[in-house]
């Protein structure tokens, strides 16, 4: 398809924190990166939240351009009044305001509904369907995922692994000989595993980040051990780039998370969003199948199993075996390293979700 | 108007002058809690097939038909017969319009059947139809895969995945929309 320009307005609703203004944000700088004469529109319902993990923007204006990109307050602005780009992108679903809709269906070429990243067999199915838009512009789903028929996963740039920074933040200037961590986790059930990571030979220093994490972590009364907690402010989203580049392993949550946990090439551990009917689980079930072909050490991928159940609350384990887990993991990081940074490669070979998204669109 | 996530098989809609019969449904989780539903839609004047996805909050035009109460008496390789029960008059629907929805009656159920222009077309399902389980893997004890759903083969053919407690003989409720398993018939 010949887009008559390059012009893209970027719909997102915020729901679950941080997870969906960061996807429309790294989106919208990675699109404007490619095409820099193009007017990239980003309408967003909570600028707050998209100020935590860009700074520069000011949550008071109805509109604002940073880097490039234009966005928009929703709540703030008459969206009847604004004509749509010829290339209208919805992220997660997010409904599009009635009067614009109607213009769209008019005014626009293509609309695309951006999904959440799934490693599940029916990616293939629905991504790159049509739609009915009901109007002249066409609609189609683009799935993000892991096989070479789905979207892509949208890597942030190379980030950068300095860890020293971020430790002397907190006035700590440790030796060589340690290890750290990013624990970003809802939920208060982590005591077990913390105490097994508080009895490890190295110290570790563990940035314990979001508001929530931090809430239900500082309850947990741990003895003084190898276990440092660190709770740092608010990183934006450049930063925890970098903190997870910059950690030997990654506990965290959320899509976008997961994505640049992948590209920082270190051992991760994913809290995935929960969803109705337990159908999360098939979608943690078909990641770890992505993994266990990286995996030749069976037993190994069998614990990390195990863990990332638990990690999820979806098994219980008892202590004895949590601490063998932990203990095969500190001592496999490297190998475990090894794994991801196969695996970014892999996905790499096919392709950035944003280059392939225009791979798509022209082929339409 | 009606929701893309509740029409089911058998259904019509219209999309401009053209009206559809929706010959399967097929749910897909997606993130959060939205579902993508890919339909199999049949062109009532072309008989043409085509494949389109909705999201389950799609707004589609449905089409009211005439409905008749008929039973379901038999069925061939291609088509099934329903009996007019005060006329006794009998009608065909083919196996390829009746699509998914064949997975949900039985032999000598009575159903609603949809007519257009004086045709036989499709079915009107309700909501959900109670089925007997055939086959229902057996559980491990002990297993700690995690999973905590697993497939069961219902007396239609229909596979559904259902809680691990659903033993071979059981009646479970099943969605007709989504093929999801929705409960136990209390005994």
């Amino acid at each position: 398809m010949n887009l008559t320009n390059n012009n893209v307005d970027i719909h997102c609703s915020v729901i679950d924190n941080y997870g969906d203004a960061g996807i429309a944000l790294r989106l919208a700088n990675n699109y404007s990166e490619v095409f820099p004469l193009a007017e990239v529109r980003v309408f967003i319902d909570d600028l707050i939240v998209l100020n935590k993990i860009e700074s520069l923007i000011n949550p008071d204006l109805k509109s604002q351009i940073i880097h490039n990109v234009l966005f928009v307050d929703v709540n703030k602005v008459d969206m009847n009044s604004i004509s749509p780009a010829s290339l209208v992108i919805t992220l997660l679903q997010t409904p599009l305001p009635e009067g614009y809709h109607q213009k769209v269906l008019i005014e626009s070429q293509l609309i695309i509904i951006i999904e959440g990243i799934s490693a599940e067999k029916w990616v293939k199915e629905i991504h790159g369907s049509q739609s009915y838009s009901g109007g002249k512009a066409l609609k189609f789903f683009y799935i993000p995922g892991f096989s070479a028929d789905s979207g892509g996963l949208l890597f942030g740039n190379e980030s950068k692994s300095r860890i020293n920074d971020f430790l002397n933040h907190f006035d700590l200037f440790p030796s060589s000989d340690f290890l750290s961590g990013v624990l970003f986790h809802y939920g208060d059930d982590l005591n077990v595993m913390l105490e097994c990571l508080n009895v490890q030979k190295k110290d570790i220093y563990l940035f314990v980040c979001g508001e929530k994490s931090q809430n239900a972590i500082k309850k947990i009364d741990l003895k003084q051990g190898s276990l440092k907690l660190l709770y740092p402010k608010f990183y934006n989203q450049s930063d925890f780039d970098d903190l997870l580049k910059s950690s030997d392993f990654n506990f965290i949550r959320g899509e976008d998370s997961l994505i640049q946990a992948i590209n920082a090439q270190n051992p991760l551990f994913w809290q995935i969003y929960s969803q109705a009917d337990s159908a999360h689980l098939a979608k943690l079930d078909a990641f770890l199948g992505v993994l266990e072909l990286n995996f030749s050490d069976q037993k190994l991928f069998n614990d990390y199993k195990k863990l990332m159940f638990y990690y999820n609350g979806v098994s219980k384990l008892n202590r004895s075996e949590i601490e063998d887990i932990i203990y095969s993991f500190m001592n496999n990081l490297d190998k475990i390293r090894a794994i991801f940074q196969q695996l970014r490669k892999d996905l790499l070979v096919k392709g950035n979700l944003i280059e392939r998204l225009i791979k798509f669109i022209e082929q339409i | 108007m009606k929701l893309a996530g509740d029409v089911r098989s058998g259904n019509i809609i219209k999309r401009g002058n053209d009206l559809f019969l929706i010959v399967k449904c097929e749910y897909y989780r997606a993130a959060r809690q939205n579902a993508i539903i890919k339909m199999k839609l049949k062109n009532m004047e072309t008989n043409a097939l085509s494949e389109t996805s909705y999201t389950i909050t799609d707004k589609l035009d449905d089409v009211r038909l005439d409905v008749k109460k008929m039973q379901y008496l038999y069925a061939t390789n291609d088509a099934y017969s329903f009996m007019d029960q005060e006329s006794f008059d009998q009608v065909e629907i083919t196996k390829e319009d009746l699509g998914d929805a064949i997975y949900f009656i039985l032999e000598e159920q009575v159903v609603d059947i949809l007519f257009y222009e004086g045709k036989a077309v499709s079915i009107d399902l309700p909501k959900s139809a109670n089925l007997k389980v055939t086959y229902a893997e057996e559980v491990t004890r002990g297993d700690s895969s995690g999973k905590v759903l697993k497939p069961a083969t219902v007396e239609t053919g229909l596979e559904v995945q259902v809680p691990y407690f659903i033993k071979e003989g059981e009646i479970i409720i099943v969605d007709t929309t989504t093929k999801e398993y929705v409960g136990r018939e209390q005994k």
